[in-house]
């Protein structure tokens, strides 16, 4: 079969392959590779290559760059993160209960209540680990 | 609709694991200096006994809870059965373990026990939602486990490889499922599979074409998490260094519920296409069993080679799974057939029994290895075991016993559990793949005898320090070392259970 | 109802001594070990006797509970008595207590008393499990049992590289046998819908007999060949045989002489409807019969190691009792089993006996020189028992093997015709090598030095004998000292020897007229109508009988007078002829290379396969492969050589997306064809 004749799904003939709906998309896909690589390829190929200590310096907001950008921060700043994000889902979680409490009654109530007592047993867990005590260096295993 | 508390009933398994694991959690921030890790221990394994009672309960409650997602039927009450006691006798291997290990901390069980609730999800799952759920939770939980050791690069490559890697699987069994729901516009698996019955008998394949696509995504997917060839690319490494017990753990229960979902997504939505998705498993079967067991062949540390040989064990069952996908039992509505019509269709009982046979070999001999491999596992190489004969016959004995049943020798479960496959796969004509098999039992001969004859018939070599006694380790390795016996000498109960 | 014969007993006994030893041994002095290993094989010998005598004669099946049931497969722990299994069940029993007796002496010396002890009681169970199963997988699992007991057995004195290597032989050579026999049984079961013998062989004989090699009759009869080659050491699986001599002496005479190894023979006799559908699978029979007897028996003529000599002559008269089986003559096949498991048992003990006088010494051009004056001087007993087991096995009128052989020869000449007499002039001609090497054998080992005979036997090309190498025969050699004078046994071994002794001289006469075939006749054609026993083919008349009888007792004195005279009268001739023809006593010292063939052909592909393929290929080369495409994944193959690097993430996720890329592609090539 011809793909071109996909280029409009309205013409497909009935009980062609339903992959070929997508036709149109992977041409679109095409020609956005298509022009992308164009224009980096063409201003690579056509634009002068004149590199100064400047140019090649990193971009920070304008700001004269200050010291070596590649630092090494302590693994707190990861942890602290990712609780951070943990529990920024799971309160997430509360808005929609929120939208419907109402119509969810003292079972909506309980069952956020469970579900809020597993968030605080995980909260308790890393609190008791040490996690948010930032003055001990390295804790003994 | 409103939930009942028959719904509960039906997750009962997981709730008493989830408050269990809570609870070890609380100790474990709360209590001070040596006894921690034993009290999450002694936790831990009520936990999975009760947990495992609540399975065996769920006999009497068949049926589905919230609305269709979960699905207690004679499948997943069976593999909480075996997933749950896998969780006890692994906490009892593991007690002693990490202490001499220098690991007493108590997260480990309480990691193992939430794995647990995510394959008590991923076997009673009949959505495909939940059960992606279920699958991340249990791997989540794994990756963790795999770092368990976090001092030991070993341990935290391991992890970290089996995180991206399997994240890269994941994403892959999560396109199959969108795929799924666009061409079925389900992602409930009896509803799937009514949709797409309905759309065959109709005799359109329009909306349907992108079926096999589906099917073949979540073959990726579900294909690395039972590391079948040519997904099997990270078992070597993460089995190797990941902890002993842990490889134990994340080779057999993890697997069987990865193979359990493989079973309800092409046996029961998918099996009107079973003519498209059986070369599939056909070529992952062989070329799993003869990449698994000619790479086991060179391996020096015992780990790596078991890696090697749990990818050939996954063929064997896929194996089976070709043969379920030649012989689709006519059926109006799979999904909504009794699942002891499942059971009796050929091939599902030969890959039940071969799990629960895989289960407890495969954890029998890690569980060994843990033991010989020591503090900090250093020992865990060929040389090795050397002599061990001599050094702790009880232990030379139970690794052999385990190591013949994983080579299939008559009288230990695995040779029966091999004869079932390659029985079925006789039977439904499939005499290429079979011989296939045959050939690479063969092979694979020659790397568990050589074990066998480094424990008993070479010296020891080097000076190796005492294997301190462990009597929670000897109650948990002599559990799966009866049920090889037993299932290899008396496989009778079972069989008879299996076709009930 | 027929009474119950409590046939378990049999096997359950030798199962109960192996159990005991295993739990108590270490705990029991050498005494109470002994005492129980051999205490359970004669008790179990009892009851096999207790078992025939009460027998009535008609087939017996005991069931026991349903081993599995998997669909329509239902198979049971049945336990089966006809005159076969009675008949072999006796031999074991009978053979296996005797040698139990001898080894309290052999193996007082040696570690692991109660082990060894244990390890054989096993190997009793799991051969009578064998010879007794009332179904083909419950055979099949005594088939595996004895293998892995023999194993084990040959490994006994793991200490010594050769004896732990010997048994890996043993057993990866059986794999390849058993996978043939695996695939018999599968297809046994596909056809026939059971594995019950009665079921199958009732169905069997209900089919046309087949001609050519495609019918499911022939198919499975050769299947179960290659089995019963791995098992019974026939060409070309016969390689792990010699090396298994590296176990202790009664081992070789229990399991590599009188009972495992012939499992092969009982199997194929047991499944005669089958083999006699398949004219063409039974000519194979033959063929491998008659080229193994003469193949094995040319080289036993120029071994030196007494045990390996005696290995080469059990491969031989397989042979013949492959020969018999091949002319469908299987009660004669089972009559010459039985013989040689009297006189070859009587042999290695004999065997035995002498390397214990010797302190280990298993060279027997240096027995020679080290027992002045001859050894029959030393050890009467011995020397007098080995002379009648020679006698027997060479065929010297008289004695049991004489009958056996001439039966076989006979009925394999009446079988044939034309050509196909060929395979009956070879099986003639290794008789007469048959008696060459065995009285080689007795007069080297026992005799003095005859005037001017060479120190030690031609070797023109120089090398070391296998049997020097492998002097430490008996074990650890350290333990004695190596120049005593030589002596004879304690009574604890000679009694076995004029026990055995007695059965080889008169087991012969059993067969009297025609007894023992008339009896063992039922077993091979279950349907009660058909024709049980098998008559002579008209143009054997009594004179061409004789005249045939005639030919083998020449053809075995013919070879007892060449021995004599090369190895008594004139020592130099044997010489001479080997430098005559020196390539051609080359191969036969070297066993036709068909080790060193093995080698080339099978073992060393397979590991290169793992080495390079995978390890290399596989492991390093698909990382270098993501990171500089083929052609510089190829080069850094080889640089793997060096750095042993593993485990590049990217290539992993190269694979999974490869693996993926040809599902979808495939997946998707389905959706758009």
């Amino acid at each position: 079969m011809n793909l071109l004749a996909a280029v409009n799904p309205n013409s497909l003939p009935a009980g062609a392959p339903y992959i070929l709906h997508y036709v149109p998309l992977l041409i679109q896909f095409i020609f956005a590779m298509a022009f992308a690589g164009l224009a980096i390829g063409a201003s690579w190929l056509l634009g002068r290559h004149r590199n100064t200590r400047r140019k090649l310096s990193p971009y920070e907001c304008g700001i004269t760059p200050e010291g070596d950008a590649r630092h090494r921060f302590a693994v707190k700043f990861y942890l602290v993160a990712i609780v951070f994000i943990l529990f920024d889902i799971e309160a997430v979680f509360l808005l929609p209960w929120a939208v419907v409490y109402r119509g969810l009654g003292w079972f909506g109530f309980a069952e956020m209540a469970i579900y809020l007592a597993i968030v605080m047993t995980g909260f308790l867990y890393i609190w008791k680990k040490g996690v948010f005590d930032w003055n001990t260096p390295e804790r003994a295993e | 609709m409103p939930t009942s508390l028959m719904d509960y009933l039906r997750i009962l398994p997981e709730i008493i694991l989830t408050v269990f694991g809570a609870l070890i959690l609380l100790v474990e921030g709360a209590a001070r200096g040596g006894s921690r890790g034993r009290i999450a221990g002694a936790l831990a394994f009520i936990g999975s006994l009760l947990a495992l009672a609540a399975g065996i309960s769920l006999i009497r409650y068949p049926g589905t809870a919230f609305a269709g997602m979960v699905r207690v039927d004679s499948v997943s009450i069976y593999f909480h059965i075996l997933i749950l006691a896998t969780v006890a006798v692994v906490t009892l291997l593991a007690m002693d373990f990490l202490r001499t290990d220098g690991h007493p901390r108590g997260e480990f069980y309480a990691l193992l026990l939430f794995a647990a609730v995510g394959m008590g999800f991923m076997v009673s799952s009949d959505n495909l939602i939940l059960t992606f759920i279920g699958l991340e939770i249990s791997s989540i939980s794994s990756y963790v486990l795999c770092a368990y050791r976090r001092h030991a690069p070993k341990s935290t490559e391991a992890a970290l490889k089996y995180l991206l890697l399997g994240s890269f699987a994941t994403a892959f069994f999560l396109y199959g499922i969108t795929l799924l729901y666009g061409a079925s516009g389900s992602v409930s698996l009896p509803a799937i599979g009514q949709s797409l019955a309905g759309k065959m008998a109709a005799g359109g394949l329009a909306l349907g074409s992108l079926i096999p696509l589906a099917a073949a995504l979540i073959f990726v997917g579900l294909g690395f998490k039972v590391s079948a060839a040519p997904f099997q690319v990270w078992t070597p490494d993460v089995y190797e260094g990941a902890p002993a017990l842990v490889t134990g753990f994340i080779s057999t229960a993890a697997k069987a519920a990865a193979f359990v979902i493989l079973l309800r997504v092409f046996y029961v939505a998918l099996r009107g296409y079973s003519q498209q998705w059986f070369w599939l498993m056909w070529v992952a079967a062989i070329l799993s069993m003869t990449l698994g067991n000619i790479g086991a062949l060179r391996q020096t540390s015992l780990k790596r080679m078991l890696a090697y040989s749990s990818v050939a064990q996954a063929g064997y069952i896929l194996v089976a799974f070709a043969v379920i996908a030649q012989n689709p039992a006519p059926r109006v509505l799979p999904g909504h057939a009794p699942v002891s019509g499942i059971l009796a269709g050929p091939g599902v009982g030969a890959i039940l029994f071969y799990l629960t046979v895989y289960t407890a070999m495969n954890l029998g001999a890690f569980a060994v290895i843990a033991r010989v491999a020591n503090r900090g596992e250093r020992f865990t190489s060929l040389s090795d075991f050397a002599g061990l004969g001599k050094r702790h016959p009880g232990l030379a004995l139970a690794m052999t016993l385990f190591l013949l049943s994983l080579l299939g020798v008559p009288f230990t479960g695995g040779f029966l559990a091999k004869l079932y496959i390659f029985q079925s796969a006789f039977q439904a004509h499939l005499i290429g793949l079979a011989i296939v098999a045959l050939v690479n039992t063969v092979i694979a001969a020659w790397y568990y005898l050589r074990v066998v004859v480094y424990m008993y018939m070479r010296p020891p070599e080097g000076e190796l320090p005492p294997i301190a006694s462990s009597p929670a380790w000897t109650l948990g390795a002599a559990c799966c070392a009866v049920v090889v016996l037993w299932l290899g000498i008396l496989p009778g109960h079972l069989l008879h259970w299996l076709a009930k | 109802m027929p009474i119950n014969l409590h046939l378990w007993l049999v096997p359950g006994l030798c199962l109960a001594g192996f159990l005991l030893n295993l739990v108590f041994g270490r705990l029991w002095g050498k005494s109470i070990a002994g005492a129980v290993g051999v205490g359970f094989s004669g008790l179990a010998l009892l009851a096999a006797l207790w078992v025939a005598h009460r027998w009535s004669g008609a087939p017996y099946i005991e069931p026991h509970a349903t081993w599995f049931l998997a669909g329509p497969l239902r198979v049971s722990f049945g336990l089966f008595l006809d005159p076969l299994s009675l008949l072999m069940m006796l031999i074991v029993t009978g053979v296996g207590f005797l040698i139990h007796l001898y080894s309290l002496g052999y193996m007082s010396e040696e570690g692991g008393f109660y082990r060894y002890f244990s390890l054989l009681n096993l190997f009793l169970f799991f051969m009578l499990t064998l010879v007794l199963a009332g179904n083909y997988l419950l055979l099949f699992a005594g088939w595996e049992g004895v293998g892995f007991a023999s194993y084990i057995l040959i490994g006994f004195f793991f200490r010594r590289d050769a004896a732990a290597r010997a048994g890996i032989k043993a057993f990866v050579v059986n794999r390849i046998g058993d996978f043939g026999f695996l695939l018999g049984l599968f297809l046994i079961f596909a056809r026939f819908g059971s594995f019950n013998y009665q079921t199958v062989f009732a169905r069997a004989a209900t089919l046309p007999v087949e001609s050519g090699w495609h019918g499911p009759l022939t198919v499975i009869a050769l299947l179960l060949l290659v089995g019963a080659l791995g098992k019974s050491a026939q060409l070309p699986l016969y390689i792990w045989l010699p090396d298994a001599m590296e176990g202790p002496t009664p081992v070789s005479a229990l399991i590599h002489a009188a009972t495992m190894v012939t499992a092969g023979v009982y199997m194929i006799a047991r499944s005669a409807v089958i083999y006699d559908h398949s004219p063409a699978a039974r000519s194979l029979v033959l063929a491998i019969g008659a080229l193994t007897a003469i193949f094995a028996a040319s080289i036993g003529v120029l071994q030196r190691d007494i045990k390996r000599i005696l290995a080469y002559s059990t491969i031989s008269q397989i042979g013949y009792m492959f020969m018999a089986c091949g002319v469908a003559a299987y009660g004669a096949g089972v009559f010459h089993l039985m013989t040689h498991a009297f006189f070859k048992a009587l042999l290695f003990l004999g065997a035995g006996s002498v390397i214990h006088a010797m302190h280990g010494e298993q060279d027997i051009f240096r027995i020679r020189s080290l027992a002045p004056g001859g050894l029959k001087r030393y050890a009467p007993i011995t020397f007098w028992t080995f002379v009648i087991a020679t006698c027997a096995i060479s065929g010297i009128p008289g004695f049991s093997g004489y009958f056996s052989k001439d039966l076989i020869l006979e009925r394999v000449f009446a079988a044939t015709s034309g050509a196909g007499r060929i395979w009956w002039a070879l099986g003639l001609v290794a008789a007469f090598l048959t008696a060459f090497y065995m009285f080689r054998a007795l007069f080297v080992t026992f005799f003095p030095a005859p005037a001017g005979a060479p120190e030690s036997a031609a070797h023109p090309t120089g090398q070391e004998p296998a049997g020097a190498a492998a002097a430490g025969g008996h074990g650890n050699p350290e333990n004695a000292p190596r120049h005593a004078l030589p002596h004879e046994s304690p009574a604890v071994m000679t009694i076995p020897l004029l026990g055995l002794a007695v059965l080889a001289a008169l087991g012969g006469y059993l067969n009297w007229g025609d007894r023992l075939l008339h009896f063992l006749a039922p077993a091979f054609s279950p349907t009660p109508n058909a024709v049980a026993y098998r008559p002579l083919p008209p143009f054997l008349t009594a004179g061409v009988q004789h005249a045939l009888m005639a030919l083998t007792i020449a053809v075995a004195l013919g070879g007892l007078l060449l021995a004599w005279v090369l190895y008594r009268r004139r020592p130099r001739a044997a010489a001479q002829w080997a430098e005559a023809v020196p390539g051609l006593y080359r191969l036969v010292f070297n066993k036709y290379w068909v080790d060193e063939f093995f080698d080339a052909v099978l073992i060393t592909p397979l590991r290169a396969i793992s080495h390079w393929v995978l390890w290399r290929g596989v492991d390093d080369g698909l990382i270098a492969g993501s990171l500089r495409g083929i052609g510089g994944g190829l080069l850094k193959t080889s640089d793997g050589l060096r750095r042993q690097i593993s485990g590049s993430l990217r290539s992993y996720a190269a694979w999974i997306a490869a693996g993926a890329c040809a599902a979808v592609i495939y997946m998707g090539w389905l959706t758009l064809r």
